[in-house]
């Protein structure tokens, strides 16, 4: 009887999950940099990479800089989720962590939106950010991959 | 005491000592117990003091432990509120900065605490830390989330603010229950220490006083010792004293069976031994005496010719015993002699002493001497000096007075220059008022020589009108002559009306040679005015530009005078700086004519000093000298007493060779009167040939008998008991 309320709780739950992050993945999410950036393209591991601090810099040298959207935000849900394999709120928690002890070695810096992360990513050439497709509306960014 | 008087007396001896030994133990075993008991006292202070220590260390670590705790809080405050990435990773280091520090002090705070209760707080304190940090965390996770310091932050803040608060609170708490626990154990410790400070003097009072009483307990006992040792040797001594004067009646005591006791014992043994070979002697003696008694009357009968030898013997043997007698005074004189060579060589050995005292006085003497000839020459050289000193002074006064003397001529000139100045000065400021007056005056016939001028020249003017109009005039007279002329014609044409008009035109004829006459008269007359003012015109403009040149003159003469002026007026200053100057400089060269005759005078009466200074020196040059020659005269003196007393001890060695010599020669003489004797006796023997046997028998009984009698006598001294 006990096994069965679990089985049904379990697939309740995996249903609750799926139904969710399908509902966020209706819209690709572009992965973009400054214009001025050499980067064509980007594989989705790289980004993944630059978010995890795996890679800090450059093929140049200069210093990544890494712009995130709030974690309540569907777009970061999703990213976090598909991209980096972690709830945002875990993510969160962690470079939180990593702050307080000053082991955080790039941590990305979180904006209010969409529009915001397009705007900052045109002003500096070291910037990288994520927004939806259908939210592109600056000609100085680059679209240099796309999560599915 | 009969069991004491009954040992050995090394068995006394090591019973006193192992005595002394047994008080000197129980007294350092007492004072070590009591050491024993102080040194647990104090290691319990330095328990207490350590523990003191490693309180006194958590408390240290404690009040630290707020700081980065209250920084981590601020940092995470200021982060919240941040937009800027850069002062956000400042921010980063500075709260895992204040996170490390805590983690080490917590440690040390952990380390150096000492109770239970205390690790029980700290382990609370640890727990609110972790909270803290949860909370930390949880704060930036919400405001990473949000992407700014939005809502939820805000909300999450008073949440923050109160676990901090709370946090900050405990460790304040903390530090109050470890100044609290550190007052009351400073009471404790400060009780503590007092009491064994109390039982280290209480130690040291009691060590003190086992000391002298073992000291006192130490000297008693060998005093004891000394007295029970001592009291039989004083016995056996005071009998040995009678027994040498020959009292054989006393007997020692016998008081211990040790040493002291056996030695009393055989004293005894050896009196009664004595005693009766004493006896033995005296009836020996007695006996003898009778039979040599009887012998020298038989003897006496039997040989009377023996006498003469025998006197002769007793003559010999009276020499003998003189001679005898000198040997001994000879050995005494030797030995007298023998003493006064020993105390005069003791004399002579001091003398030298004397002399080598002498000596050193004297070389001293001579080093005084010399560094004061040293002196001496040097102050004479100072006087020298000071001479040359005093003389130059002199000739520096006079130098200077003489500069005194020309600064006062100089001053004297000075002020006839400034007079003549001043003079000058009041001359140009005259000579330039009547030189302004001149040029005014000159000015003003500058002007009326220029009006006259111009006045003449308008008259030169208007003669030369005049002239002109004369011309004029004269021309007109002329054209009326002419027409005159014309009308006598035209008269005379028109007959006899025209005779009328014939006599005017003659009248006007007339009168216009009367005008021609008067004008020429006139021009005449102005012509030489004309020439006259013409020639005034040119005197009047020479006479101008004459006067123009004479004020142009007198405007530089004034200037000049004026400049003049100016430098009589600064030459004046200058002079008045200069008399200024002067009279300064006559004061200073005053007083440095002064002050030259003061060190004038003080160098005579330093040079007089010197000089008195140099007399006193020769005395005691003179003295010195004096005192060398007595030095050197007792250093002779001393030597030759030496000398003399080698030369005393010399012939008193010499006497006592001689005297030994002569001691020699007596003994040998006594030697010799002796083998004089006995060849004298052989020859009596010789001589008394078949008596031999009697005088044989009387000399032996005499022998016998002289033997007897002092027998008799040294046994006499002895007193035997019965």
């Amino acid at each position: 009887m006990k096994i069965k309320i679990l089985i049904f709780l379990a697939t309740s739950v995996f249903f609750l999950l799926s139904s969710s992050s399908k509902s966020a993945i209706a819209e690709e999410i572009a992965v973009v940099v400054n214009k001025d950036n050499p980067v064509e393209t980007l594989s989705l591991e790289e980004v993944k990479d630059f978010y995890k601090n795996n890679v800090l810099t450059w093929s140049d040298g200069s210093r990544v800089v890494m712009y995130d959207l709030p974690v309540k935000h569907e777009v970061r849900k999703v990213f976090s989720v598909v991209l980096l394999g972690k709830e945002a709120k875990e993510v969160a928690r962690e470079w939180a962590n990593k702050k307080i002890t000053n082991t955080a070695k790039n941590p990305p810096f979180t904006l209010k939106s969409e529009v915001l992360i397009q705007h900052k990513v045109s002003k500096s050439v070291a910037a990288i950010g994520y927004v939806r497709k259908s939210k592109l509306s600056r000609d100085k960014v680059r679209v240099v991959a796309v999560i599915k | 005491m009969n069991f004491f008087n009954q040992m050995k007396l090394q068995w006394k001896l090591v019973s006193a000592f192992g005595l002394i030994l047994l008080v000197t133990i129980g007294s350092m075993t007492f004072t070590i117990t009591r050491l024993i008991s102080l040194a647990s006292q104090v290691d319990i202070t330095g328990k207490l003091i350590e523990k003191y220590g490693q309180r006194s260390d958590t408390l240290y670590y404690a009040v630290q432990w707020g700081y980065p705790a209250l920084r981590e809080g601020q940092s995470i405050t200021t982060y919240i509120m941040s937009d800027d990435p850069d002062e956000q990773s400042s921010l980063f280091e500075k709260f895992g900065k204040a996170g490390k520090e805590f983690k080490r002090i917590n440690k040390l705070v952990k380390e150096s605490a000492t109770t239970p209760d205390e690790l029980k707080r700290i382990e609370k304190l640890e727990a609110l830390e972790k909270k803290f940090q949860a909370e930390a965390i949880n704060i930036i996770t919400i405001r990473d989330g949000e992407g700014e310091y939005g809502p939820e932050t805000r909300e999450e803040v008073n949440n923050f603010n109160k676990v901090e608060s709370e946090f900050i609170k405990a460790i304040e708490e903390f530090v109050e229950f470890e100044k609290n626990y550190m007052e009351e154990n400073q009471q404790e410790s400060n009780a503590v220490i007092s009491t064994v400070n109390a039982a280290a003097s209480k130690a040291i009072t009691i060590t003190i006083f086992i000391s002298f009483l073992a000291i006192v307990i130490g000297v008693l006992i060998s005093l004891v010792l000394a007295r029970v040792i001592s009291k039989p040797i004083h016995a056996v001594v005071a009998l040995a004293k009678k027994i040498a004067a020959g009292d054989l009646t006393q007997k020692a005591e016998v008081l211990s069976s040790d040493e002291m006791g056996e030695m009393a014992q055989s004293f005894n043994d050896m009196i009664e031994r004595l005693g009766g070979m004493v006896k033995n002697i005296q009836e020996a003696s007695t006996k003898i005496s009778t039979i040599s008694d009887q012998t020298a009357v038989a003897a006496t009968e039997l040989n009377s010719g023996a006498e003469s030898i025998e006197s002769a013997s007793s003559s010999i043997e009276e020499m003998n015993s003189a001679i005898g007698e000198i040997a001994r005074g000879t050995s005494d004189l030797t030995k007298q002699a023998s003493d006064a060579s020993s105390s005069i060589i003791e004399i002579v050995a001091s003398i030298e002493d004397i002399a080598d005292i002498s000596e050193g006085l004297s070389s001293t003497v001579d080093q005084s001497s010399s560094s004061i000839t040293e002196m001496a020459s040097s102050i004479s050289e100072i006087t020298g000096h000071a001479s040359q000193l005093s003389l130059y002074a002199t000739e520096t006064a006079s130098s200077v007075s003489q500069i005194d003397a020309t600064i006062r001529e100089v001053e004297n000139s000075i002020k006839i220059s400034a007079e003549l100045s001043e003079a000058n000065a009041s001359d140009a400021e005259a000579g330039g008022e009547t030189v302004k007056m001149t040029i005014q005056s000159m000015e003003k016939i500058q002007e009326t020589v220029q009006n006259t001028a111009m006045a003449i020249k308008i008259l030169g003017e208007k003669s030369l009108a005049i002239g002109d109009i004369i011309n004029l005039i004269v021309e007109i007279a002329e054209e009326i002559n002419l027409l005159s002329l014309n009308a006598s014609i035209i008269a005379a044409q028109s007959g006899e009306h025209g005779k009328g008009f014939a006599i005017v035109a003659s009248h006007i004829k007339q009168l216009s040679k009367k005008t021609k006459g008067y004008t020429t008269e006139i021009g005449g007359l102005i012509k030489p005015v004309q020439i006259e003012v013409a020639k005034a015109v040119e005197s009047m403009e020479s006479g101008a530009s004459n006067v123009e040149e004479g004020v142009k003159l007198s405007r530089l003469a004034g200037e000049a005078l004026d400049k003049m002026l100016l430098s009589a007026k600064s030459t004046m200053d200058m002079l008045e700086h200069i008399s200024r100057a002067s009279t300064e400089q006559l004061r200073g060269s005053k007083q440095a004519n002064e002050s030259m005759e003061k060190t004038t005078q003080m160098l005579t009466q330093v040079y007089k000093a010197i000089e008195k200074q140099n007399m006193g020196n020769e005395y005691i040059t003179k003295a010195t000298e004096e005192m060398k020659d007595a030095a050197r005269q007792v250093k002779d003196t001393t030597k030759k007493q030496s000398q003399e007393g080698e030369k005393v001890q010399l012939t008193i060695e010499e006497i006592t060779g001689v005297t030994r010599i002569i001691d020699k020669a007596t003994q040998e003489q006594a030697k010799g009167s002796t083998q004089l004797l006995k060849a004298m006796e052989e020859t009596k023997s010789i001589t008394a040939g078949n008596m031999s046997t009697v005088k044989d028998m009387k000399k032996f009984a005499e022998v016998l008998g002289n033997q007897v009698e002092a027998l008799e006598k040294a046994v006499s001294t002895f007193k035997v008991s019965s």
